[in-house]
């Protein structure tokens, strides 16, 4: 254990978000005001310290994850019945089958409209949508050429977190997923369309 | 993902509905049923199962998705263009490949990404049972913060204070309504209070008799505070908050941009928020 692995542990248990390596690294060598830090410690070392640092909490209440380009200290999963009566959480914050699809296509193929979403998934996605900006998992990003400019989305680094993701490469299966071609979005039901929509409501006797 | 249900009870159904995410889900699902390879899927019996599928769910009076019907339109155009023999189909049919296949693709593609959705769903689960710090409640910005100084929040809590008390006044009747600008409150604030004087902030609002006085007097003093004409101190949390002119040197013209028209929230346009014991 090396002498400042203890200040490591401080900061990590204090912080209410991802510390990334070089922000931890940087806090170690500025030190507190008026004190002395630890110059020049390498990411290498310090990536050591907190390996380590995981082994001592595995057997606690406590461990460490590697979550969105960082290091962060949460409860152990098998401790979350007492935490989220704790914390007065009735139900842990899921989404919905319906969100996670949408979820899924975005986390693959970002940048990307909600009409190329929709051609995927085959439903109205606006609803999905606006549940994921408002839960603050995925954002606005952009704008496409595309005819209509229409809005772009992609995830946020709460994303990442909420998936436990330490970064997008993460994803299962991503190679393959951010290569298949999607589906283009057709233009709006055209005559023909609707004419056999009406045929198909019929019921079959 | 999908859990089996009992399809005959209507609370099968009812649950049905919610079950799937689209119609493509219910086509995925119907697939499996009826053991089809997805490469080799009998368009007719497909299409049969499926709008069937919709009746019932009909007869549920259940509301069916437009998408679900757009399905089936396709569903049912597919299987009457593969009834055509050969010959009698339209000639730009017949060099394109089979429309069947889109829908293939499409479902093949769905699924991809359903199973994706799966494997979020289950790192979801996981990590939904990890409780990180949260951050500590609002924390002002750093230039706010410190012994002596006031937060805006602050700033504005005593400010409601005071308006709830002149709206309880103006209830009992005893004040006439008059129309002040911010330009005017501006001058008022600065006559109130020679250079390096100071007063409690209560104090400034003892002779305004409406609430829309008391509004324009806030902005007026915000204004100030921006100008740095004006700084809100107090000894600690929760103590009276205390205004301080700036000693020297004062601006030989305020800017009063404010005074015409309807009054502005200060410093909103400037996109930052005003340091409030910059003097």
């Amino acid at each position: 254990m090396r002498e400042w692995a203890r200040v490591l542990e401080a900061l990590l248990f204090a912080a209410s978000e991802p510390m990334e390596p070089s922000r931890l690294t940087t806090l170690l060598r500025d030190g507190p005001d008026g004190g002395q830090g630890w110059p020049e410690i390498k990411e290498e070392e310090l990536r050591e310290e907190l390996a380590q640092l995981s082994e001592r909490l595995a057997p606690r209440g406590l461990i460490l994850r590697e979550v969105a380009g960082g290091f962060r200290i949460g409860t152990a999963p098998d401790l979350s019945g007492w935490v989220a009566k704790l914390k007065g959480v009735v139900r842990p914050p899921r989404l919905s089958p319906p969100s996670l699809e949408t979820m899924a296509v975005i986390a693959y193929r970002q940048p990307i409209s909600r009409a190329e979403i929709e051609a995927v998934r085959g439903v109205d996605c606006s609803g999905t949508l606006d549940t994921l900006v408002e839960r603050g998992i995925i954002r606005i990003s952009g704008r496409s050429e595309a005819p209509g400019r229409p809005i772009l989305y992609g995830t946020t680094p709460l994303f990442l977190e909420h998936f436990g993701l330490r970064d997008l490469d993460e994803l299962p299966n991503s190679e393959e997923l951010r290569r298949v071609k999607l589906p283009v979005p057709a233009d709006p039901a055209g005559p023909q369309q609707k004419e056999l929509l009406h045929e198909a409501v019929e019921p079959a006797s | 993902m999908i859990p089996m249900l009992e399809l005959r009870g209507g609370e099968a159904l009812r649950v049905e509905l919610s079950a799937f995410t689209g119609p493509l889900d219910l086509l995925l699902h119907l697939i499996k049923e009826q053991e089809m390879d997805i490469y080799d899927i009998r368009l007719e019996k497909l299409t049969e199962q499926y709008l069937s599928r919709l009746d019932k769910m009909r007869e549920e009076n259940l509301s069916v998705a437009g998408e679900f019907l757009v399905m089936a339109a396709t569903l049912v155009y597919l299987k009457s263009r593969s009834l055509l023999p050969v010959q009698d189909r339209l000639p730009e049919d017949v060099e394109d490949e089979d429309p069947k296949w889109e829908l293939i693709r499409q479902l093949i593609e769905y699924r991809k990404f359903k199973e994706a959705a799966g494997q979020l769903g289950d790192r979801e689960a996981l990590h939904s049972r990890i409780f990180g710090r949260t951050p500590e409640r609002v924390v002002a910005p750093a230039a706010l913060q410190g012994p002596g100084q006031v937060s805006m929040f602050d700033l504005v809590w005593a400010f409601q204070k005071i308006l709830r008390n002149v709206e309880d006044r103006a209830r009992a009747g005893r004040f006439q309504d008059e129309e002040f600008t911010v330009g005017q409150k501006i001058e008022f604030l600065l006559n109130r209070m020679t250079p390096g004087e100071e007063v409690l902030f209560e104090d400034l609002f003892r002779t305004a008799s409406s609430r829309g006085e008391v509004v324009v007097t806030f902005l007026a003093l915000l204004e100030l505070i921006r100008l740095q004409q004006l700084a809100a101190w107090q000894e600690g949390p929760l103590m009276p908050i205390r205004i301080r002119r700036a000693p020297e040197p004062v601006l030989e013209n305020i800017p009063l941009s404010v005074s015409e028209g309807v009054p502005q929230i200060p410093g909103e346009g400037a996109g930052q928020s005003p340091d409030l014991s910059a003097v």
